[in-house]
């Protein structure tokens, strides 16, 4: 295999996935017990995305600066301002307890 | 002329991928050099494949290897795409350009409040995150010497924050039960639970399965049911 094949095989198989559903399923009512589920999916998903992104590192899971600044960006969230203000707090608090 | 929402909704998601992407080509560079590296990130389009792939191989591992990793890691694809399929309407061709412009940010952002997603909002999400991802690709490749860390300036902690952004109205929407008021356990549930199995299965798994094995838990919606309001004039 070389690296071009690896490219193609990885850009392929990634259009692959995401259009397979809709190449069979598209447009198709589902049934209301997997309408519950779909509903789910996004949240399932958001959830999973945030844990491994502050709490984990490769194959480790490690709290660190990430989780304290993560939950400062939480309360600003929570504070309604928007989120590119929460982001921007998250990260420069993030920073300051990274140059000790 | 209007902004499409989808674009709009984008550019915060658009502007933190760089630092991610600059991160790639800073990773990727020393090990497939520039060119591929920048090529790779035009072709493939996910952080998370081209991440697992590169790594193998800057441990030493083999491409076949690296091959299986980068697709296992998109393997959460697969039931977003299906996830999305019932809110498509039109041919085939059509339906399949517009889920090939899936992204995480995008099938959040391209939600409605009845539950469908809005296929023009992802649509319009694609292209942003596109040239940051292969902009950010290119200046990590040829200009890593000259950047600042990005873990430095705590930019890794941004994509997550805006995950939880989205996370917290996903939480307290209510698509079958408007009216009601205080927490939704169920939905509470599923984000704990989730957030678990992802973190529980991190060390075991490779890369992309714990995210998978955490968005699976919305399968508990099969047997814990949706609240839903009682419909007036019902007889029962």
């Amino acid at each position: 295999m070389s690296i071009w094949s690896l490219i193609l095989v990885l850009g392929i198989a990634g259009v692959l996935m995401k259009v397979i559903g809709p190449a069979l399923a598209g447009g198709k009512k589902l049934p209301e017990r997997l309408g519950d589920v779909i509903d789910l999916f996004p949240l399932a998903l958001l959830a999973s995305l945030v844990t491994t992104g502050v709490a984990t590192h490769g194959q480790a899971i490690v709290i660190d600066d990430r989780l304290v600044g993560a939950a400062f960006g939480l309360v600003v969230l929570l504070l309604r301002a928007p989120m590119v203000v929460a982001g921007a707090v998250a990260a420069c608090v993030c920073a300051l307890l990274r140059l000790q | 002329m209007k902004v499409p929402t989808g674009l709009r909704k984008s550019m915060p998601f658009a502007l933190a991928t760089i630092p991610v992407g600059i991160a790639f080509g800073v990773l990727a560079a020393p090990e497939l050099g520039a060119f591929f590296t920048i090529a790779m990130s035009a072709i493939v389009w996910a952080g998370g494949a081209q991440f697992a792939a590169v790594s193998i191989l800057s441990s030493g591992g083999a491409l076949l290897p690296a091959a299986v990793a980068g697709i296992v890691a998109n393997a959460r694809y697969l039931p977003m795409g299906f996830a999305v399929a019932p809110s498509m309407s039109g041919p085939l061709h059509r339906r399949m350009f517009q889920a090939a412009t899936l992204t995480d940010a995008s099938f959040v952002i391209g939600r409605e409040p009845d539950g469908k997603f809005d296929l023009d909002t992802i649509a319009w999400a694609a292209p942003l995150q596109y040239l940051a991802w292969v902009g950010g690709t290119v200046i990590g490749a040829i200009g890593a010497h000259a950047l600042p860390d990005p873990d430095a300036l705590g930019l890794d902690v941004v994509y997550p924050v805006f995950f939880l952004s989205l996370l917290i109205p996903e939480l307290r929407n209510r698509v079958n039960d408007p009216a009601s008021r205080g927490w939704d356990r169920r939905r509470l549930a599923v984000v704990l639970l989730a957030g678990a199995t992802a973190a529980s299965t991190t060390p075991v798994a490779p890369a992309g399965i714990p995210i998978v094995a955490g968005s699976v838990v919305a399968f508990v919606g099969l047997a814990w049911r949706a609240p839903r309001r009682i419909e007036e004039g019902r007889s029962s």
